[in-house]
């Protein structure tokens, strides 16, 4: 059983618009949320949290259509966001007491072991704490209840590499846990390169793949070259284009068809998360000059 | 009803200190105007629902309650149910102010069970008209509100305790000096409540509709 659905969402806002995204995060696995800033990823985390409603599609969780208020089903999930959104003016312990009542599974002593392990000190203030410790405290927070799924905005954006790291670790001991699945939104690629099994990508409110991450890797070609190999028919084979006096660039999808065409004649590499995600968000439109 | 009580334990934890700020300000007020109900009670829980309320929209706190297991429903009958710890609060300090004022002075303050019923349908009346647009606005709007909130509530309840005050004729009635006209309370308390139904009504509709970013 998928722990997520998303079957067809979208949603119109002024000056942008989720078109028709289909996804599934799946029982026990890491799944990234990759795109650039605006493209949707924070929007459709929302409509799971149910925080904004779709004007199309459905989004399903844990089976269940997400009709009327799915109050009962949040508590199985536990919600990181990019932005701290506890109240500042109080301690980490009242903002504990405040928070512990609504779940049911709240497990004390979880709380203070991840408390002790992220060194957070319960008496402070939450607007006394570094953005890195307001993420921790998010975590401690979101790991004390149990939750089944952890659904996480951008929890990396604007955080050191040490604690990223540690992040990172502490997501890949979480999911030893075959019965919890993680759904990890980020535009910094590199961090779902550690960790994700699928990868979900959108790009300007639309799916672009949703893949293994293997897969995505494998299946994609990073072609480097002479200018001479490009030609008015070749062009529009590349998902991504990048041409210096020098020579270009580009991502092809298909590693086969980049055999087949560049094969002898340019550098056919494996390419990387970002590149895919830089390739496919650039397209194939400007030339850069060095 | 356990969620509810939990949220309503949310927003005393959330604006409690401000009942601390307010608490000179009440002692000044009885020294001043000889105690006024409308000043100890209506004074602080307004106060401290506008408190509850602001702090739930700062930063990117509404999406706190938002990610909670509760409802919307439940969070829109939160905020009117929080009235009833916030008075009860305003209650208890007027009598405590009532009773440090008449070891005082004796038999200095006073207050009649009319004039308590009236604040208690001034605080629900206020609380109704308050909370819709506190669902319908955004945070710039409702900046505005909040202030002019806080100066009806801050001036009025003081210019008004002074009125009672200095009339002879409305000391009486507060005091349950004359017979009490039924059906003037009775319409009241009906306005009131009706007040209160549309109010939910109308906040409840807001927030189900509301996006939260």
């Amino acid at each position: 059983m998928n722990t997520v659905s998303m079957e067809g969402v979208g949603k119109r806002y002024k000056g942008f618009e989720l078109s028709d995204v289909t996804f599934d995060v799946r029982k026990g696995f890491i799944t990234g949320l990759i795109g650039p800033n605006g493209s949707g990823k924070s929007t459709l985390i929302r409509m799971m949290m149910q925080m904004v409603r779709p004007d199309q599609g459905q989004v399903k969780l844990f089976g269940q259509k997400l009709d009327g208020d799915a109050a009962r089903l949040r508590e199985k999930i536990g919600y990181v966001s990019d932005e701290s959104y506890f109240y500042e003016h109080l301690t980490l312990k009242r903002m504990k007491n405040i928070l512990a009542p609504f779940y049911s599974r709240w497990d004390a002593e979880v709380f203070h072991r991840y408390l002790d392990r992220f060194e957070l000190p319960e008496n402070k203030k939450v607007k006394e704490l570094s953005k890195g410790m307001k993420m921790k405290f998010s975590l401690a927070v979101a790991l004390s209840h149990s939750a089944e799924l952890l659904i996480m905005d951008e929890p990396t954006a604007g955080l050191d590499p040490v604690f990223r790291r540690e992040l990172l670790d502490l997501l890949a001991e979480q999911i030893q846990d075959e019965n919890r699945s993680i759904l990890f939104s980020s535009h910094i690629t590199n961090d779902l390169d550690r960790i994700a099994d699928y990868i979900v990508f959108v790009n300007k409110g639309r799916l672009i793949f949703e893949e293994t991450k293997d897969t995505v890797i494998e299946r994609h070609a990073l072609v480097k070259g002479g200018k001479e190999l490009l030609d008015a028919d070749v062009r529009p084979l590349f998902i991504g284009l990048r041409e210096t006096d020098l020579g270009f660039e580009g991502l092809m999808a298909s590693r086969d068809s980049a055999q087949h065409l560049f094969g002898g004649l340019a550098l056919i590499e494996q390419p990387t998360l970002e590149e895919i995600v830089y390739y496919t968000a650039k397209g194939k439109g400007e030339q850069t000059y060095v | 009803m356990y969620s509810v009580a939990q949220l309503v334990r949310k927003d005393f934890i959330l604006s409690y200190r401000y009942l601390l700020i307010l608490i000179p300000v009440m002692i000044f007020m009885t020294w001043v105007q000889a105690g006024s109900l409308l000043v100890y009670v209506t004074l602080p829980s307004i106060f401290m629902l506008i408190a509850s309320c602001t702090f739930d929209r700062q930063n990117g706190t509404p999406r706190l309650t938002a990610s909670l297991p509760v409802t919307r429903a439940q969070i829109v009958l939160s905020k009117y149910a929080s009235l009833i710890p916030f008075t009860l609060l305003g209650i208890l300090c007027a009598f405590v102010l009532q009773m440090m004022a008449n070891l005082i002075a004796p038999a200095s303050i006073t207050f009649g069970r009319l004039e308590g019923a009236a604040v208690i349908m001034i605080n629900v009346a206020l609380a109704s008209l308050y909370l819709p647009l506190y669902f319908w606005l955004g945070p710039k709007g409702m900046q505005i509100v909040r202030l002019v909130f806080i100066m009806i509530v801050a001036t009025g309840s003081g210019a008004i305790g002074t009125w009672v005050k200095e009339s002879p004729d409305l000391q009486r009635w507060t005091n349950g000096d004359f017979a009490p006209d039924t059906a003037l309370i009775a319409g009241s308390a009906a306005g009131v409540i009706v007040l209160l139904v549309v109010s939910m009504f109308a906040s409840f509709q807001l927030y189900q509709r509301q996006e939260i970013q």
